[in-house]
């Protein structure tokens, strides 16, 4: 029983974190190998934030969302979207290169040493059916479902979802109905940091903050998406449930220090056997 | 350059990635015409391989010490240039071979009584056979997912033997004090290494296979209607590469004395595999080995600040992939005839000029 | 196209490329260059690679404390007298970032880049065997502090150039149930231990010693360094009623097992967290969730030994608090000066000289009495001290000076 309610919750934390990457990829098919980079520098960005202004990392968030939007937009619009014209490998080294640098950029301003967000949520628990489960969890939980459906919603009733949607399944006719491509895509960038913001701050309360971190939420964030279906919103959050059944039931089965190997061998599995995902591949 | 329409290449498993390639031929464009030339190159490289392996008489020991570290990077580069330049799969996870590549022969040494020679050779061999291994399911993937999933194998690797008490745990193992050899032997090796590596990539890569390698990394559809078989061509690259690179981690052995988990797979190798192939220009013989100089002069060069090493590195690779996704060798190569028509291009000046 | 002049060039500029790399890059970093243990110019270099960054920066601040402390010491007396001359002692110190093979690496250069005859050790095994290996490839004497019998496990056949000081874990795994006995509990343990050398041997050793104590280990979490999420071994320790819980661990990952704890509402009666909170920052990081942590020190100024008010004044340094990390700073200072002595003693910087002093050590320092056995160590008993207040007492053994335990865990309250 206290796997399942972990397992939800942790799910929830997952699929937070993760949503950013599907937006990104439903969009414009583009894999942002950075995208770990923009979690933990989203985290530092809190810190630097709640630490000078004495806010709380939540709270943080209305100055780290446009500081993120704002270093994003320009990176998709100057520089992958030229690239993303010449194939998919350019922007991928691109992305390869930019996650190089952000790591350098943290190491450089906090040092190698682990970071965390201090809130009263990371240290307080909610006792919910017999198992108590960090508050934080609980605030990642019911994020992601909001975050989701809002993503959502907006994606099939806002004009501008739908015009996300129309330059994702073809750009030239998209491009020959008016809309301007590079700018749709450079905004679906900088939207998808804005969301993946929401993750910095849970992953810097829940757990720490080094410049190396982001590697292994990349890879966490990829199962996520690659369980839920590619591009698919509403299969980020069955896709972050879902790996956080297999870490939790995997470590009841196998011993707890093998969370890590299981995750990665589902992931392979998965790429092998289903690519497109378990949810299909259409966006939204 | 265009690009300004921005319409991206739409990528998802299973369709063709149809993008700009660089066409260079490099070295295997073929061997030079006249028995002059043909006699000019030999006599050139014999001068290299000559000063190259009588290094350790006028080098310092320390320099030795260096010229080791760069011999492993720049056979790796070059073993990666294998399957992501002229195989066009872009492998993330390449420290995966490296860590089995010296795990094995460190285990082979421990555990019996095999020579050091033996050893290195039985290392490469193992690493050949988790290439191919993993390659069997890695393969059937393309573009991004083939990347994230050889990370993913290798991660996973990383975690299996950290949990492995055979394997030393996190505690790692150590190399047996009897099979410690010497700088100058180091050396050596590693020179051999690199000349090695490098000569099984010209020869593979001018082969009737390697213009089917060539081929399928272009349009593997296309490739595939005319009769290859775009797995198994990829799959064979892929345990080349395998086995250059234990080849590498086993000697990466000798310099590390103490093998860990944590930095024996490592994202770190393929990163700087990566960084030499594409600053020195993928897909020729010359670009790894001169990206891999590069990376490490900057190393060198920026010791006291060593985080800065990677972004300026990062930057570089930026820079290399929007501007000149040849690479500094693609430069290079361009350069004569770059000049040759700007030189052109002034002598019809001079004469529009002076109205000849 | 045919490649003609275009391969020679390309071959050319690759070989050209190398060569300049090996040769000019070298030639501009060394001082000497050529061999180890040259004393260049009249300088004693002393190379330290320490970890000033990562998972174990905690250690590395309070060593690079002690190793000027004592360097600037040594210098205003004059020098150490080699050789017939009386040369001045360099420090050479290098960030290794807690990485193994950074350490590896920087040790040669050390060696044969800054010509350093010696280096100054550090503190954790997954440093100092590398270390230790470097130390004997390239014949450069050593003194360290880490737990004996993780670093001897590191090389069964013995090592040659290096010497430790530090706690035997066979007495340092007693101390815990002796410091458990001061307070009542239900004798029911859980232990969390890393799976790096110092772990897996500390673990072993108390699931030995426990029934001898009269205690029972009900539950044996494991784990690898990195480990962020805790909750199921946290739940497991609830489930058994552990009310002692004995910790081995990364400072990183036993502050967020804390951290957890606390939310999950588990409060041991005793806790201990070794090499965790063996340091100033425990009480920096955790705030008051540090109160009530126990962890095995090796120096304890109530025995007053060589320069204890010295040492003790380091505290203003780390915190303003007598804590692990004055500790710290004591043993680093302690092994540099058994170094630094028995080159004196050498009067030469010829390494098998050095390493014959070495041998042949025999005096009081600051951590006591300290003599080496023919294993290259010489044991310090060590003792439980306690969090209070911010800053560490000793509670056993128990002595005039010294604090009282107090039960509960205080800051899991």
């Amino acid at each position: 029983m206290t796997q399942l309610i972990n397992a939800i919750f942790l799910g929830g934390l997952y699929a937070a974190v993760s949503l950013g990457l599907t937006l990104v990829f439903g969009v414009m098919r583009l894999v942002n190998l950075a995208h770990g980079e923009i979690l933990i520098g989203g985290g530092y960005l809190a810190l630097f934030f709640s630490g000078h202004l004495g806010l709380d990392p939540l709270v943080s968030l209305v100055l780290v969302v446009p500081a993120l939007m704002l270093i994003a937009y320009p990176v998709q619009r100057l520089l992958l979207n030229p690239l993303m014209a010449h194939g998919a490998e350019p922007p991928l080294v691109a992305t390869f290169g930019l996650s190089i640098i952000a790591q350098t950029l943290f190491l450089l301003a906090y040092t190698s040493n682990d970071r965390s967000l201090s809130a009263s949520y990371g240290l307080t628990g909610v006792n919910i059916l017999g198992t108590d489960v960090r508050a934080v969890l609980v605030i990642a939980f019911v994020g992601a479902i909001v975050l989701v459906a809002a993503t959502h919603l907006a994606l099939t009733r806002l004009r501008f979802g739908m015009a996300l949607r129309a330059a994702a399944e073809d750009p030239e006719a998209a491009v020959s109905l008016g809309i301007d491509v590079k700018h749709v895509y450079a905004l679906t960038f900088a939207i998808g940091a804005a969301v993946t913001a929401f993750g910095s701050v849970l992953i810097g309360v829940a757990f720490s903050l080094t410049p190396t971190a982001g590697l292994t939420w990349l890879l966490r964030a990829f199962t996520v998406i690659v369980l839920g279906g590619m591009g698919s919103i509403v299969g980020t959050l069955a896709g972050g449930m879902m790996i956080a059944f297999a870490e939790q039931y995997g470590a009841l089965a196998f011993g707890p220090q093998y969370r890590d190997l299981i995750v990665f061998s589902l992931l392979v599995i998965v790429l092998v056997i289903r690519p497109q995902g378990l949810l299909g591949k259409k966006l939204a | 350059m265009s690009g300004e329409e921005a319409i991206p290449a739409h990528e998802s498993p299973g369709t063709p990635v149809r993008g700009r390639r660089p066409v260079l031929p490099g070295i295997a464009s073929g061997v030079p015409g006249t028995p002059a030339a043909r006699a000019r190159l030999a006599v050139v490289v014999a001068v290299v391989l000559a000063a190259l392996f009588a290094g350790p008489q006028y080098l310092s020991v320390g320099n030795v010490v260096l010229a080791i570290t760069l011999f492993n990077l720049m056979a790796m580069a070059q073993a990666w240039n294998l399957i992501g330049g002229y195989g066009g799969q872009f492998s993330l996870g390449h420290g995966l071979f490296v860590g089995a590549g010296g795990y094995t022969m460190v285990l082979v040494l421990l555990h019996t009584g095999v020579p050091v020679a033996a050893a290195i050779l039985i290392a490469g061999a193992v690493t050949a056979g988790i290439g191919a291994l993993a390659g069997i399911p890695l393969l059937r993937l393309r573009g991004v997912y083939f990347s994230v999933g050889t990370l993913g194998v290798m991660i996973a690797a990383q975690a299996w033997v950290i949990n492995w008490e055979w394997a030393g745990r996190t505690a790692g193992i150590y190399l047996p004090s009897d099979a410690v050899l010497g700088f100058s032997t180091q050396y050596y090796m590693g020179a051999a290494l690199v000349v090695g590596t490098t000569a099984i990539a010209v020869v593979t890569v001018r082969s009737r296979y390697g213009l089917r390698l060539m081929a399928v990394r272009d349009d593997e559809n296309a490739a595939q209607e005319l009769g290859v078989n775009g797995f198994r061509v990829k799959l064979t690259a892929f345990a080349i590469s395998a086995f250059l690179v234990g080849l590498s981690g086993a000697l990466n052995a000798f310099e590390q004395l103490n093998l860990e988990p944590y930095s024996a797979f490592n994202i770190f190798w393929a990163v700087n595999m990566i960084l030499a192939c594409v600053i020195g220009g993928m897909s020729t013989f010359v670009g790894p080995l001169i990206g891999a100089a590069l990376i490490f002069e900057l190393q060198q060069q920026l010791q006291g600040y060593q985080d800065l090493t990677a972004l300026i590195e990062g930057a570089i690779l930026l820079a290399v992939i929007r501007f000149a996704p040849d690479g500094i060798w693609g430069l290079l190569y361009a350069l004569p005839k770059s000049l040759r028509v700007l030189l052109r291009r002034l002598r019809q000046q001079d004469r529009a000029a002076t109205g000849a | 196209m045919r490649c003609k002049l275009r391969c020679v060039l390309g071959l050319a500029v690759a070989a050209a490329a190398a060569a300049i790399t090996v040769t000019a890059c070298g030639g501009e970093a060394s001082t000497t260059g050529t061999s180890a243990n040259e004393t260049p110019a009249g300088e004693i270099v002393i190379g330290a690679t320490i970890p000033l960054t990562g998972a174990l920066a905690a250690f590395g601040a309070q060593e690079k404390i002690a190793d000027e402390m004592l360097v600037a010491e040594v210098n205003a007396a004059g020098g150490i007298m080699v050789d017939g001359e009386k040369k001045l002692v360099k420090l050479v110190i290098l960030d290794s970032k807690s990485d193994p093979n950074l350490t590896t690496t920087q040790a040669r250069t050390l060696a044969l880049e800054n010509g350093a005859v010696a280096f100054f050790g550090t503190i954790a095994p997954p440093l100092v065997i590398p270390l230790s290996s470097v130390s004997d490839q390239l014949k450069v004497p050593m003194t360290h502090h880490t737990p004996i019998q993780a670093w001897l496990g590191g090389r069964p056949e013995g090592w040659e150039y290096s010497w430790d000081v530090f706690f035997d874990e066979l007495q340092m795994t007693t101390t815990q149930f002796e410091a458990a006995d001061l307070a009542a509990t239900n004798k029911k343990v859980v232990l969390f231990t890393d799976t790096e050398p110092d772990g897996v041997v500390m673990g072993g050793l108390w699931t030995e010693n426990a029934p001898k104590f009269g205690y029972e280990i009900v539950a044996h979490e494991t784990f690898p360094v990195g480990t962020t999420d805790f909750s199921s071994y946290i739940e497991e320790a609830k489930t058994a009623e552990a009310e002692v819980l004995i910790a081995q661990m990364v400072p990183p990952d036993a502050i967020a097992l804390w951290k957890q704890m606390k939310a999950a509402g588990y409060q041991p009666k005793v806790a201990v967290c070794e090499k965790c909170s063996y340091n100033a920052g425990w009480a920096e990081a955790l705030g008051p969730l540090a109160e009530g942590t126990l962890v095995a020190d090796v120096w304890s100024p109530e025995y007053e030994y060589a320069d204890w008010e010295k040492l003790l004044a380091t505290k203003s340094q780390l915190g303003g608090q007598r804590s692990p990390g004055v500790s710290g700073v004591a043993i680093s200072y302690t092994v540099g000066k058994v170094l630094l002595d028995a080159i004196a003693k050498a009067a030469s910087t010829d390494p098998d000289k050095v390493n014959a002093a070495l041998a042949a050590t025999n005096g009081d320092y600051p951590t006591g009495h300290i003599e080496f056995t023919p294993e290259h160590y010489s044991a310090i008993p060590a003792v439980q001290t306690q969090w209070q207040g911010g800053g560490t007492v000793l509670v056993w053994p128990e002595v005039d000076g010294g604090g009282e335990l107090i039960a509960p865990v205080e800051g899991l309250g």
